[in-house]
């Protein structure tokens, strides 16, 4: 532990000392007046000696303190490693706390936001952000600070990767009491292609994609019809093979959520730049993807022709073309067991401690205590 | 604390203490001074029923033929000493002590002259008062018992001191009112040298002149322990200075000066003692009236 001042300057304010001092000396000599009748036989000397005296000097004393402390207050005063560094057990919300067994200086906090105190209030709703709470636990704690960490037995919401912290942590999942939950994968959306001449002869390509999407013996999914026919109310994924830019119309349902393909350089809205999203074996990109409102835009850089895209031959069209027009979601769920976090991120600073209202609590106490002084009654009239 | 209500210990006190002339008195029997005239005439005061002991010649018996009862003739007998107490209500004599600010000089100087009227009613003797004013001398005239004592006290309970005395101007009046073998006390700081010489001239002519110079504590002890504007409370003149620095010095002129007026008042025969505002009331007058013998 290490005191410091983050602004020193703000001690210039202790020249606010000279104040008190002044005003406890300066009432001294000729305002006290006195009446003496033997004063023949008072010899008055040419200069009176003066030395330098004070009133009331525990009064003074308590008004040096104050502005002493106050000064320092100004200078923000902290303390650098005053952090704690008991042992830390983080309990995700949803597990028993009791059911976990703690040394007695361990600490036990709720994986929650805010990390509040296991005990002091009602257990927190699960979360959805557990790794980025233990991430920022963490970064939190002081470094030495054990830290054990009691997980669900699933974890809903898990990186790409096995999280990185400073430290080594116990890492205990809970046991799994119950079956997580099963998950339907989306329904493929429906494609509804918009087509002009030059554009007709692509369509085949994508009919063979959407029968492939479907289930057998399901309906097809699928609608074609000229660039100037309106959309169908349910349309999520449309192609436009057009040459000519896509209507206000199209654009809108786009950016209510719609994805749409289209070829070539037309001049679609797209909110930042495209990023490629589809690399052929050479490098070269094949297709790029940008933002339109909520809604997403896939520009193919190739006209949608089998001389020009080999790719439309090929067998994983369909699901290349399905993940372009909706992506599936990142994996997420993972057992804990299986995402315990790994070490080697470089630890952080941990900001010192403020010692500001300590100082203002007993610049407080010694400021009661001169007016205590200054007020009391045996006390004179001055300063 | 008044200053006219006797504390009841100085009280017991003042009755082992007398107010002693410097001569033997030379009229009157009664009293407890030695006289050379007896059988004097006695002036009436009033007729009492007889008491066993009382002497048969003083039998009215003239009143007895008429009323048939046996009545004594009293008379009021005339004190062969008569005290006068001068008091001094100068300004200078409202000094008060840092201490005691509400505890004067003059307060002392009074308490002083009711002890003093105390002593002269237990032993039978006349006393009047002269309150040296600013503006002139105020008397009452001499006589005894208790209701002339009451006579002083109401007197002196609601003088202020104020302003410069003017004994040089008061002398002729004392001159035409004193004796010339009444006892003279004056109660002052003794700081006016008119007032000094006052009492000498009083005591050239004849008669028992005695000082009671009253001082306050701070002048005997200069307390002041920082600055002060030391002002005199009669000519105004003032002076700034340190307590500590001004104190050695003061205390050894001070005494100097004292001396200086002891010795001035023993060469011209007047009886002096000195008294703090401090002190107990009896200690100046059992010095005063000390027999020759202790001195």
């Amino acid at each position: 532990m290490s005191p410091a001042l983050l602004f020193p300057l703000g001690l210039l304010a202790l020249v606010a000392l000279a104040i008190p001092l002044v005003i406890h000396i300066a009432r001294r000599t000729e305002s006290r007046t006195v009446a003496f009748a033997a004063l023949a036989w008072l010899e008055e000397r040419p200069k009176p000696r003066r030395r330098l005296r004070l009133d009331e000097l525990w009064l003074l004393a308590a008004r040096l303190l104050v502005l002493t402390l106050l000064a320092l207050w100004l200078a923000q005063p902290v303390l650098w490693g005053a952090a704690d560094t008991r042992p830390v057990v983080a309990i995700a919300p949803g597990i028993d706390p009791a059911s976990v067994e703690v040394d007695d200086d361990a600490r036990r906090v709720w994986l929650a936001p805010g990390f509040p105190e296991i005990g002091a209030g009602p257990a927190p709703a699960p979360t959805t952000e557990l790794v980025s709470l233990i991430r920022q636990l963490d970064a939190e704690l002081p470094e030495g600070a054990p830290l054990r960490i009691v997980a669900p037995a699933v974890i809903d919401d898990a990186d790409a990767q096995r999280p990185i912290l400073t430290r080594e942590v116990d890492w205990t999942p809970a046991p799994q009491t119950r079956a997580p939950a099963t998950l339907e994968a989306p329904a493929p959306p429906r494609l509804t292609v918009r087509f002009d001449a030059e554009g007709e002869a692509a369509v085949r390509y994508l009919r063979a994609a959407a029968t492939a999407w479907a289930d057998e013996g399901e309906d097809l999914a699928f609608e074609a019809a000229a660039a100037d026919r309106p959309l169908p109310r349910e349309a999520g994924a449309i192609v436009w093979l057009s040459a000519s830019t896509p209507p206000q119309a199209v654009i809108d349902r786009v950016r209510q959520g719609a994805a749409i393909l289209t070829t070539g350089d037309l001049r679609l809205p797209v909110d930042d730049d495209l990023r490629p999203v589809w690399v052929d074996a050479e490098g070269a990109v094949i297709a790029s993807e940008g933002r339109i409102g909520r809604g997403r835009a896939v520009v193919l850089s190739r006209a949608p022709k089998p001389q020009d895209l080999p790719a439309l031959l090929e067998p994983d069209f369909p699901d290349r073309l399905l993940s372009l027009l909706a992506p599936p979601p990142e994996p997420t769920r993972v057992a804990a067991a299986d995402h315990a976090p790994l070490t080697g991120a470089a630890p952080y600073d941990q900001p010192p401690l403020d010692l500001r209202p300590w100082l203002a609590l007993l610049i407080a106490l010694v400021f009661a205590g001169e007016r205590w002084l200054a007020t009391r009654r045996a006390r004179g009239p001055a300063p | 604390m008044s200053p006219l209500d006797l504390p009841p210990d100085l009280r017991t006190r003042l009755r082992r203490l007398s107010i002693t002339p410097r001569r033997a008195a030379v009229i009157a029997s009664a009293g407890q001074h030695a006289s050379r005239n007896r059988g004097g005439a006695q002036e009436f005061a009033q007729y009492r029923a007889y008491e066993r002991g009382d002497d048969l010649r003083q039998i009215d018996w003239k009143l007895y033929a008429r009323s048939d009862r046996f009545f004594v003739r009293d008379a009021e007998r005339e004190s062969p000493v008569t005290v006068w107490i001068v008091l001094d209500a100068s300004a200078s004599m409202a000094q008060a002590d840092l201490k005691t600010p509400t505890w004067s000089r003059f307060d002392a100087a009074r308490r002083l002259a009711a002890a003093l009227v105390e002593i002269a009613v237990n032993q039978g003797d006349r006393f009047g008062l002269v309150v040296e004013t600013a503006t002139g001398p105020m008397v009452v005239p001499p006589g005894g018992g208790a209701r002339q004592r009451d006579r002083v006290l109401l007197t002196m309970a609601p003088i202020q001191p104020a302003g410069i005395a003017r004994w040089d101007r008061d002398v002729g009046v004392y001159g035409e009112r004193f004796g010339s073998t009444d006892v003279v006390l004056i109660l002052s700081d003794g700081f006016d040298a008119a007032c000094i010489e006052t009492a000498e001239r009083l005591a050239m002519s004849g008669r028992d002149v005695a000082v009671i110079r009253v001082l306050t504590a701070d002048e005997r002890d200069f307390p002041f322990d920082q600055g002060y504007r030391f002002v005199d409370p009669e000519t105004g003149a003032q002076l700034v200075g340190d307590g500590p620095a001004l104190r050695a010095d003061f205390l050894k002129r001070f005494a100097a000066a004292r001396e200086a007026l002891s010795d001035r008042l023993d060469a011209h025969g007047v009886r002096h003692a000195e008294h703090f505002a401090d002190r107990p009331a009896d200690e100046p007058i059992r010095a005063l009236f000390r027999p020759e013998a202790a001195r």
